[in-house]
């Protein structure tokens, strides 16, 4: 809306220009005109104005009486002929043609005084006529071919030549009002039938249907951008529909999956504990247990990874201190076997997060922290030491988890990056469900992560670390394709994408960052 | 019903195979009257029988839904309900519990779990804590010394007497509570002072100490009261 309110600014300003340009043009024309006219007698202009003022004297200083009678030398024949004249008279005090040059047969050889006053402001028989006077008494009559001139004799009263010329300026500014103002006016109109247009384009980029009145200036665009918003929701609904069946289609897999798992993880785990049965069938069903927890965690990581993407997980946002949470989810998983004897799971927080309460989805945080430990768990079948780290950043905290064993695979954090080359954004996830823009998260994320340069090609080329931007999406093969491993860290990805924030790897896939911004809280 | 064992439970699956594994997990472990039906009709008039001492329940089932029949067993019993059912979602679970479920275990699921949530119910519904033994509960053993919540003191086998304070007592408590699992920090501290608990973490620390030195042998090298560091406290079973 503001670019339409731009686009009339413009108008007007340019309205405005375009009228100051146009009267310097004609001022300066003008000026070119009236210099000309000035400087042209100078180089032998033949016009009248310059014979006036100059020729008629010398034709009049030229013209000489002589015992043979009036005699006009060189010059002022001359003259004549170049100024293309018709004829010449010269009249004595009594209207009597005493001399002629040129004069046409029907031209009277006397002119009474009242002729002489006609023909001296008008014309002499249809011939424009200037006079100059001559000696004491004679008059100097020179005509101009019929039809080459037009005569005027203006006269104003003087107070009202020099009030006039006060007005100019009045009359120049009212020109310039007024144009302003019909600019204002068409430029509303124009403005008035584009701002739809405007706002229809701008809820076209906002992804909201649009249906404009088809008429008007704009009739032809608005047609335009109907049928674009029309071709738009289209292809939405059928993107929400091929999602709801994907993902649907997953659920229902998933469920049906849980049953025979349940059969195949109880009868596995009454194998591996009975003492009658021999050892390497209690071996073997403890791997066919194990074995169905992977795929009994593969199920659920499957199942909320699908859910993410297609924005189909609700967030259920609390307040909680991230401290508190870090520490309780830990003995869960220590008190719960998840860490096996083999490992060290040590938690060091930044005193400062132990005053931090925020927003977020806990049960989905909790998700994606047991993901990433579990992650270290997995790579290092001969145990390991991880290390949890948790520090604040401007408006949430990051964690780290490193652990001194492989790490995360090259392959697996290809995978994950990859991810994001086609993805979809999910940070579209967090706001259409809470219908916020949280714009400001990503300064404060980037401010605070640490290592962490203000884009990620830097981030890679100074410290080795692989940067996970705010997108998502499956790989080409599907995420069944991968590991479990793959599927823990996209949902854990995911998870930090949904609160604003982002995962990422550093020092060989050893260390992996997930950073945590606050949610808006459930009303 | 003397124990949990002797209760009855009634399985409503309508998969036979997992019905008879359930059964059999559930006979393993001592539970000696198990019995499986297949729909809501049949659970319906065994129920009109004789109401089961609890109810395990699936949600699918061939002529009903679990959550309706729940709606059936409620209104006329207080009968404990566990479902166990393939449907994950949180909105299922949660119409689960709010119908009055006691507990929701999603499939696939470990054996040994559904037997401890199963005999948590069955404890709490039919042998709640004031049930027990007074001085079982009131006393915590601690290799040769003894605790005794009732008088608040360490005695050990020599007779030698130790007082416990307000707050060692609670932090006990709460550690005997949990006994073999971590009780982090923030737990204790919020035992001990309520939700303002932030900058104690070094009071707490003393009060640990203290404690140490009347229920441990060894204060320095602790064998019941240990640190999971970062995390909290862990009573340790013997």
């Amino acid at each position: 809306m503001k670019s339409v309110l731009k686009i009339y600014r413009r108008y007007v300003l340019m309205a405005c220009l375009l009228v100051v340009f146009v009267v310097f043009i004609n001022l300066a024309a003008w000026i070119g005109y009236a210099s000309i006219r000035i400087f042209g007698k100078q180089n032998g202009a033949t016009n009248i104005e310059s014979v006036k003022t100059g020729r008629y004297q010398v034709i009049a200083d030229a013209l000489v009486w002589t015992a043979e009678g009036y005699r006009l030398d060189e010059t002022g024949y001359m003259i004549l002929q170049d100024n293309h004249c018709a004829f010449a008279l010269l009249l004595d005090g009594t209207g009597n043609v005493v001399w002629e040059w040129q004069k046409p047969a029907e031209i009277p050889e006397r002119f009474s005084t009242g002729e002489i006053g006609a023909f001296s402001k008008w014309y002499l028989m249809d011939y424009p006529v200037g006079v100059w006077r001559y000696g004491e008494e004679g008059l100097l009559v020179i005509a101009y071919p019929k039809g080459s001139m037009v005569r005027y004799n203006p006269s104003w009263r003087r107070d009202e030549l020099e009030a006039g010329i006060g007005y100019i300026g009045v009359f120049i500014l009212f020109n310039m009002t007024l144009v302003f103002v019909l600019a204002l006016l068409f430029g509303y109109r124009f403005y008035r039938s584009l701002k739809p247009v405007g706002e229809g384009i701008d809820a076209l980029a906002e992804g909201k249907s649009v249906r404009l009145r088809e008429k008007g200036l704009t009739q032809y665009l608005r047609e335009k951008i109907n049928q674009t918003s029309q071709l738009l929701e289209q292809q939405q609904k059928e993107l929400a529909r091929r999602d709801t069946a994907r993902t649907e289609w997953i659920a229902g897999v998933s469920h049906d999956i849980r049953t025979p798992l349940s059969l195949i993880m109880g009868y596995a785990d009454e194998l591996a504990t009975q003492e009658t049965a021999q050892k390497a069938v209690r071996q073997k069903a403890e791997v066919i247990r194990t074995q169905s927890l992977t795929i009994k965690k593969l199920i659920e990581d499957l199942n909320l990874t699908s859910k993410l993407s297609y924005h189909m997980q609700p967030l259920r946002s609390e307040r909680y201190v991230p401290a508190v949470w870090l520490r309780r989810t830990i003995a869960l998983m220590h008190d719960g076997r998840a860490i096996p004897e083999d490992c060290e799971l040590e938690l060091a927080i930044e005193p400062k997060l132990e005053k931090l309460f925020i927003s977020g989805d806990v049960q989905l945080l909790t998700r994606a922290l047991q993901n990433l430990i579990g992650n270290c768990v997995r790579h290092n079948p001969g145990g390991c030491q991880i290390h949890v780290k948790a520090q604040t950043t401007e408006t949430g905290f990051c964690l780290c988890i490193k652990d001194n064993g492989k790490g995360v695979p090259e392959k697996v954090q290809r995978i994950l990056l990859s991810d994001e080359e086609t993805g979809v954004d999910l940070s579209k996830n967090r706001q259409n469900r809470k219908g916020t823009d949280d714009t400001r998260t990503t300064p404060g994320r980037e401010a605070n992560a640490p290592n962490l340069s203000k884009n990620g090609q830097n981030r890679q080329e100074t410290d080795g670390t692989k940067p996970i931007p705010d997108r998502e999406a499956h790989s080409p093969n599907g995420p069944l394709d991968h590991a479990p491993h793959v599927m823990g860290l996209r949902v854990a990805k995911q998870i930090a994408i949904a609160h604003g924030g982002r995962l990422w790897f550093a020092d060989k896939g050893r260390e992996v960052w997930l950073s945590v911004e606050t949610l808006p809280q459930d009303s | 019903m003397q124990n949990i064992y002797e209760s009855h439970i009634l399985l409503v699956d309508d998969n036979v195979q997992l019905c008879g594994m359930v059964k059999g997990i559930l006979q393993k472990e001592g539970f000696g009257h198990v019995e499986a039906v297949a729909d809501c009709s049949a659970c319906r008039r065994r129920c009109e029988t004789a109401m089961p001492d609890l109810i395990i329940l699936d949600i699918g089932l061939p002529d009903g839904d679990g959550f309706s029949l729940m709606n059936e067993i409620r209104a006329r019993s207080n009968v404990p309900v566990l479902f166990l059912s393939a449907r994950d979602e949180d909105s299922d679970r949660l119409l689960g519990l709010g119908l009055g479920a006691d507990d929701y275990l999603t499939k696939p699921f470990l054996p040994r779990e559904l037997v401890l949530r199963l005999s948590a119910i069955l404890k709490r519904t039919y042998f709640p804590p004031g049930m027990q033994k007074e001085t079982a509960a009131d006393a915590l053993l601690l290799g040769e010394r003894t605790v005794d919540f009732g008088e608040g003191i360490v005695r050990d086998s020599a007779g030698q007497v130790w007082k416990l304070t307000a707050k060692e007592i609670i932090i006990l408590r709460k550690l005997q509570e949990n006994r073999g699992r971590i009780v982090t920090f923030d737990t204790l501290s919020q035992a001990l002072w309520g939700d303002f608990y932030y900058g104690y973490e070094n009071s707490l620390m003393v009060h640990i100490r203290r404690l140490r030195e009347k229920i441990e042998e060894t204060p320095s090298a602790p064998r019941f009261l240990t640190t999971v560091r970062g995390l909290g406290y862990k009573l340790e079973k013997e």
